[in-house]
């Protein structure tokens, strides 16, 4: 896969580069930038673009996969968020994760838990339609996380995840968020009042 | 600096720096407005402020103009008029000295504009240039505007359209055009005193000028000093030229990002907001336009007069009770 280096490119250069690569086509390819905002920018373009994204953090930065685009069949996040948005009770639950380990007793066959079931997640057809992470939840969507790329396919095939913006800055990891949107109380409380089935695990 | 980083330093400004207080500080450290504000007597407070910022032009003589209209913002921001300013420069040794020049001669004009005087200044070496002034401001001390005057019931208003740090951002990236650019330009170089004397003589609640934090940080500075909720309504926000087209390519500066992670978390977003827009008001400016509150008897007064002087103002929202900022 064509590895754009963008470390060390100030905002907007790392986009630009993305642009042109994308209006270039022929298959997928990988920006690696120094800062979050770089990854968050080219990231934000290139879903604009429908293409669909995964970023992950490395020892230099951050490394942005890029794949799919215009001219294929594949459907970024954009339009199945959009298509979601109708309010029909088949689109899928409101799941909340209000801990990094599922159940209570024994935090490690917890995580355990929590592994097996953000993958099975991804895997089954009626998958969340928005996912709220809260507490210790929010260290799943974090540089770090053992199931981060379970979420990331998950906000690839429409997701929304919304991740608590108080907690996040209470263990001091907004910086670290690399799936879903930092969120707040409004926007949570609606979405949980307003759905017609939420989950807690 | 970002929000974040600035707010951590200055959170332990009280256990390194000895409280100091008097009673003739109407704004100082505590208060973090836009500038200090001494009352001398009743009839005079001085403001006083100070402010640099690295190039935003090409032009020398436009980025010392834009560097000083956007020092001298912070007194119009507190209701005052400018008396003195000084320059605050620092250069490289190799910079050629007509660029200097340039940089000084746009200051002195913009200084002359508002009225003041160019009083002095300090110069120092340093590798990346900056330019900006220290102000000294006059204003009777019970017409000083503040952050924390607004109540449940005003209306909100802003006197420049938004879109100068997307613009520049694209621009720094070859990407902006030069028609979108040269507006942006413009726009900085507009001083805020004619919208800040109207503010003060209509009776405006609370003032603030919008730079580095963004409409949303700055709206929220309003909300939380004032303890209101601000409601702003999106469709009515004003853009320059192309400072949307330009988010939805995602040319954002690294400062968006940043004040996303300050402020988000006190911001509830309404469904129809995009997130390029969103992303947008979350956007750096650079010398923007002051951003008021009034009582809605007093708003229709600020639209007629600035409707007759030909002074831009938009209406962008309402003042709530609650806390924080509501987009609608």
């Amino acid at each position: 896969m064509d590895v754009i280096d963008a470390k060390g490119l100030p905002c907007p250069q790392p986009v630009l580069l993305t642009k042109k690569r994308i209006k270039e086509g022929s298959g997928g390819f990988v920006v690696l930038v120094s800062k979050r905002e770089q990854a968050a920018n080219v990231a934000g373009y290139a879903r604009s673009m429908n293409c669909s994204v995964q970023i992950e953090g490395t020892e230099e930065g951050y490394r942005v996969e890029v794949t799919g685009g215009e001219d294929t069949v594949e459907t970024g996040m954009k339009d199945v968020r959009d298509a979601s948005d109708g309010e029909s009770p088949e689109d899928g639950c409101v799941l909340v994760i209000n801990s990094r380990c599922m159940g209570s007793g024994d935090d490690e066959l917890g995580e355990i838990l929590t592994g097996a079931f953000m993958h099975t997640l991804t895997e089954i057809d009626v998958p969340p339609r928005t996912v709220i992470l809260y507490n210790s939840g929010v260290k799943l969507a974090v540089k770090g996380s053992p199931v981060i790329d379970d979420l990331a396919a998950l906000e690839s095939s429409g997701a929304d995840i919304l991740v608590c913006g108080t907690c996040l800055d209470r263990f001091g990891l907004l910086e670290d968020v690399l799936v879903g949107r930092v969120s707040n109380m409004y926007t949570i409380a609606e979405t949980i009042l307003l759905s017609r089935k939420t989950v807690t695990i | 600096m970002g929000p974040e980083a600035l707010s951590d330093i200055l959170e332990c400004f009280g256990d390194i720096i000895p409280v100091m207080h008097d009673e003739h500080v109407m704004y100082g450290l505590d208060s973090a407005d836009d500038a200090a504000v001494y009352r001398v007597s009743e009839d005079l407070a001085v403001i006083l402020t100070v402010d640099f910022l690295t190039p935003v032009a090409d032009d020398p003589f436009t980025y010392g103009a834009i560097a000083a209209a956007n020092s001298m913002s912070d007194v119009y921001a507190m209701g005052g008029r400018v008396v003195l300013a000084l320059n605050v420069a620092g250069f490289p040794e190799e910079m050629p000295h007509d660029l200097i020049t340039g940089i000084f001669q746009g200051g002195a004009s913009k200084i002359s504009e508002a009225g003041a005087i160019l009083a002095g200044g300090h110069t120092v070496m340093s590798k990346e240039p900056f330019y900006g002034l220290a102000v000294l401001g006059f204003a009777k001390p019970s017409e000083v505007l503040s952050k924390d005057g607004a109540n449940a019931g005003d209306i909100v208003f802003l006197s420049k359209p938004l879109g100068t740090g997307i613009i520049t951002s694209a621009a720094a990236g070859n990407a902006a055009s030069e028609d979108h650019l040269k507006s942006a330009m413009e726009s900085m170089l507009r001083l805020n005193s004619g919208c800040s004397g109207m503010a003060v003589s209509m009776g405006a609640t609370a003032c603030t000028d919008v730079t580095g934090f963004g409409l949303a940080g700055h709206v929220l500075e309003i909300a939380d000093r004032s303890g209101v909720m601000m409601t702003i309504d999106i469709s009515s926000l004003p853009f320059l030229d192309g400072a949307e087209e330009y988010a939805e390519n995602w040319l954002f500066p690294g400062g968006t990002c940043r004040n996303l992670a300050a402020f988000e978390s006190k911001i509830r977003r309404g469904k129809d907001v995009e997130e390029e827009i969103f992303r947008l008001i979350h956007t750096p400016e650079t010398s923007g336009g002051l951003l008021l509150t009034a009582p809605e008897a007093v708003a229709g007064r600020l639209r007629d007069y600035a409707e007759e002087h030909g002074m831009e103002l938009y209406d962008i929202g309402r003042v709530e009770e609650g806390t924080g900022l509501n987009l609608v």
